[in-house]
């Protein structure tokens, strides 16, 4: 028997009982009336012909189904890759240099630098960023972690290259835009002096590190520099100077908070000395003239105030510039001091 | 107003409105079907009205539950095949001399003749081989050999794509023929 016969066969039978036949007319119309009855429907009701409004209502539901249903997968979608891509960011704000998650957080700041508009922009980002090393180099100091040195030196390395990089953008805005690179100079010095207070204070504690620590202090104060020069240049050209008079001020009155500091040192360890009877003419000799390399400088400063008065502003910060290196210098001979008499005295010799 | 169409607006009103005119209208358009692959299934009329009532109440509970029905024929015949193994779980082992000659034991045959007794062979012997396929297959081919529908209708009843539902007819058709021909 072939397919075509065998269907024949089928078909031949199609209204036997066993092949599910016999639900004729008749018996259709026997079932449909018991099924409405039994459902709660009239029995021999017409069907109800629905209205437009009906339709209507039935095809504004799939029109949002077609618009709300692509629309919520998306959303989806956007939420899951951008909500874990958020929470792993998120996480990665609290890495240092050596974590996993550190190469997210600085791909992070990547990303905001490429789509920064301007270079200023760029460079208040960069100083911003500079921020996030300091406190990393401050979370490693303080911490157990492993590779501490290594990651020190890299936290500190990455500092100094953010504030290179504030930097190069500062100088390349100074000779684009100078009204621009006002504002930024002013943002980038009050940075640069916040940065230098705390690699002051950051207890790194660890002297293999130290070399990498003055790289940043010396890449900061060129920042300072440059903010300085971008500062004066816009005065040059006819810019104002209030922002250059403050500028100015806030370094006079930082050299006369250090000229105050040393004095106030020099004489702790000289009543320190005397109370421990060390005084000896050596010492006392240091001592004066430390003091005298202090003190002589509030007369220099006086003199580059004068000449900032009279319209010298390159000459008024080039002097406070040598005040401030004099000082630094002095300060390094006051601790040497302070160091000799905080040492334990020698062993007596057998 | 395609039927697909119809039937979805209907189930909008199912859905949303617990429509049971609605239901009724698309319960109209499936119980034929539905009948054939029931009675095929079970002994007598009766047992078939039942289980077509059975069902229909079923699939309206559920109808009015879920939204997203993409493909209601598809649901009324899972359903349907799910009533007919309940049948056959909780029936009873008595069975009565009238269903029995409803399901074509003859005992007291009002049919006469060798012509009767060849269709009533006949009859039996693809009932055998239908009861050795799965629901689907069965489905699928009183869908297209016994009802006769186009591949299009039933593609859209089963919830299938044209071409599976070709390739599952024409697979059916082939396991009901093996079974066939080693008993003629």
């Amino acid at each position: 028997m072939n397919e075509q016969e065998f269907i024949n066969l089928l078909q031949k039978h199609k209204d036997a009982p066993e092949l599910g036949g016999g639900f004729d007319a008749s018996h259709a119309e026997r079932f449909s009336k018991r099924f409405r009855a039994e459902f709660g429907l009239a029995p021999d009701a017409a069907p109800r012909a629905y209205s437009w409004n009906e339709y209507a209502d039935f095809a504004f539901h799939r029109l949002g189904l077609a618009f709300a249903r692509p629309m919520a997968v998306g959303a989806s979608v956007f939420a899951v890759i951008f909500g874990g891509w958020v929470a792993t960011v998120n996480a990665s704000f609290d890495s240092v240099p050596g974590d996993t998650l550190y190469p997210v957080k600085l791909a992070t700041e990547r990303m905001q630098l490429a789509f920064s508009p301007s270079g200023e922009r760029k460079a208040r980002l960069h100083a911003e960023f500079a921020g996030r090393r300091l406190q990393e180099v401050s979370e490693i100091s303080v911490s157990d972690r492993p590779d501490k040195t290594a990651r020190l030196k890299a936290a500190v390395a990455n500092f100094t290259q953010e504030v290179a990089s504030a930097n190069e953008q500062l100088a390349a805005l100074g000779e684009e835009s100078p009204a621009l690179a006002v504002d930024l100079a002013v943002a980038l010095e009050q940075k640069a002096n916040e940065y230098e207070a705390l690699l002051t204070q950051t207890p790194t504690s660890q002297s293999d590190v130290d070399d990498e620590v003055a790289g940043a202090r010396e890449a900061v104060e060129q920042v300072n520099d440059t903010a300085v020069e971008t500062l004066v240049s816009a005065q040059e050209q006819g810019g104002s100077s209030q922002a250059l008079e403050k500028n100015f001020q806030s370094q006079v009155m930082e050299l006369r908070g250090l000229i105050a500091l040393s004095t106030a040192r020099l004489s702790a360890i000289k009543s320190a000395l005397s109370a421990a009877d060390q005084l000896d003419e050596a010492r006392e000799s240091d001592i004066a003239q430390l003091r005298q390399v202090v003190t002589s400088r509030d007369q220099d400063i006086t003199s580059a105030m004068n000449a900032f008065a009279v319209g010298g502003y390159r000459r008024g910060f080039e002097l406070l510039d040598v005040i401030e290196t004099d000082i630094r210098a002095a300060q390094q001979g006051i601790l040497t001091l302070e160091l000799s008499i905080t040492a334990p005295p020698p062993s007596p010799s057998p | 107003m395609s039927r697909n169409v119809r039937d979805q607006f209907l189930l909008h009103r199912i859905h949303t409105q617990k429509d049971r005119e609605a239901f009724d209208q698309l319960a109209q358009n499936y119980q034929g079907t539905l009948y054939r692959l029931l009675r095929s299934k079970l002994p007598t009329d009766q047992d078939a009205d039942d289980a077509l009532s059975t069902t229909l109440f079923r699939t309206w509970d559920y109808l009015t539950r879920t939204a997203d029905i993409e493909h209601v024929g598809g649901l009324f015949f899972t359903v349907g095949r799910s009533v007919i193994a309940e049948f056959y779980r909780t029936r009873k082992e008595s069975v009565s001399i009238e269903s029995m000659q409803e399901a074509g034991l003859d005992i007291a045959s009002t049919k006469q003749g060798k012509e009767a007794t060849v269709a009533s062979a006949e009859i039996r012997l693809v009932t055998e081989c239908m009861d050795e396929l799965d629901g689907e297959e069965r489905t699928l081919i009183l869908l297209r050999h016994v009802e006769g529908h186009s591949i299009r209708v039933i593609a859209q009843k089963v919830g299938k794509s044209e071409g599976a539902t070709r390739v599952a007819i024409h697979r059916a058709m082939k396991k009901l023929r093996n079974l066939f021909e080693p008993r003629v």
